[in-house]
């Protein structure tokens, strides 16, 4: 189970992703090789994009829920 | 970046120029030269002037390069620039000369090296640490394909890894992989394995230090772990295609590592006749085995 943020677009994981960065304003600087907070992923097997709850999600993107992702076996 | 890269502050003339000289000679891109990429946290080459990492601390999101003092990571510089707070890294630096950094632009995905103010360490030196969750760092490009190939390599894995966690990949498939196999715990890769078990099996227990040197020549791939303390050796006659590298998971953002991580170099090219005078030196400056 992944605790975090389901999408069903990927523009909808691009605007969480980009309103988690802005709220941290990030990047700082120019030349700063950090620009986002979190990134979404896509799952291949389950057809949707996801983004991983870490500490400071929730203030940007509300409460995480659990859900599976179907990860590629070797 | 200080310029500093020896311990010894000896300025006279022939003691000198003899400790300079041995440092030089043990460097390994100075010994075997022609790496297709190089990253560690000590200098790996003489003539090596960029930095080694690039560094966020947590307090502020200021970003600084880290050099490298007395041959190794400029921890004192590293430490004062992170304060009480954690460090991560947002670049490794190739220092192969091929530009081949590894990075990750996102915050969460950033592997850690300073934690509360506390050099994160593997066997009393320092180590990038990810967390088998969201952690890695990529290249921007694809790095050229191969036939004959060697990976070297100073890590550790950490219990609670999942199984295939990787340390590096470039694709097991169409490329080379290291990551953990679960049997017993183990180490398990190698070079263009599409088909199980994917590689070479070594037994490595959680949490120890080990040099991994594998090589391919032809088909026929070799894995030394420790300098030959244990040796595995697959076949695979598939051909590789150019991918990126990711340190800490797959190139697919799959099979996160939870690992320790020091050094990573990667020939385009089969040094096997020279793998002990490699682990040798490794040895000399880590003292793993």
């Amino acid at each position: 189970m992944i605790k975090g943020y389901k999408f069903n677009t990927e523009l909808d994981a691009q605007t969480a992703m980009v309103q988690c960065a802005n709220f941290y304003g990030l990047p700082i600087s120019d030349d700063s090789i950090t620009i986002y907070f979190v990134d979404y992923n896509y799952s291949a097997l389950d057809g949707f994009w996801y983004i991983i709850w870490v500490d400071g999600c929730t203030e940007v993107l509300g409460q995480p829920d659990d859900f599976p992702v179907t990860f590629p076996q070797m | 970046m200080s310029n500093s890269r020896f311990g010894l502050r000896v300025r006279s003339g022939l003691i000198s120029g003899i400790i300079e000289a041995d440092q030089a000679t043990s460097f390994i891109l100075d010994l075997v030269p022609g790496a297709s990429f190089a990253f560690s946290l000590r200098l790996l080459r003489n003539n090596y002037a960029g930095s080694c990492i690039r560094v966020r601390r947590s307090s502020d999101n200021t970003e600084s390069d880290i050099g490298f003092v007395s041959g190794s990571l400029d921890t004192t510089t590293l430490i004062s620039f992170v304060g009480a707070n954690n460090g991560f890294v947002t670049k490794w630096y190739d220092q192969s000369g091929n530009s081949r950094d590894v990075s990750q632009a996102t915050q969460a995905n950033q592997p850690q090296i300073v934690s509360s103010g506390a050099l994160i360490t593997l066997n009393n030196k320092a180590c990038i640490s990810t967390d088998g969750v969201n952690d890695n760092l990529k290249t921007a490009s694809s790095i050229p394909t191969y036939t004959d190939a060697t990976m070297i390599m100073v890590a550790s894995q950490l219990a609670g890894d999942s199984n295939y966690g990787r340390f590096i990949d470039n694709d097991f498939s169409t490329g080379f992989w290291f990551g953990r196999d679960n049997a017993n715990p183990s180490i398990n890769g190698g070079f263009i394995q599409p088909n199980p078990p994917y590689g070479n099996i070594i037994s490595v227990a959680n949490s120890a230090q080990f040099v991994l040197f594998s090589s391919r020549s032809g088909a026929v791939t070799t894995t030394l772990l420790n300098n030959g303390s244990s040796t595995s050796i697959t076949t695979s006659s598939a051909i590789s295609t150019a991918n990126v590298i990711s340190i800490g998971s797959g190139i697919a953002n799959t099979f996160y590592g939870r690992k320790y991580h020091q050094e990573y170099i990667f020939y385009n090219s089969n040094i096997a006749s020279r793998s002990n005078e490699v682990n040798t030196s490794i040895n000399k400056f880590y003292s793993i085995y």
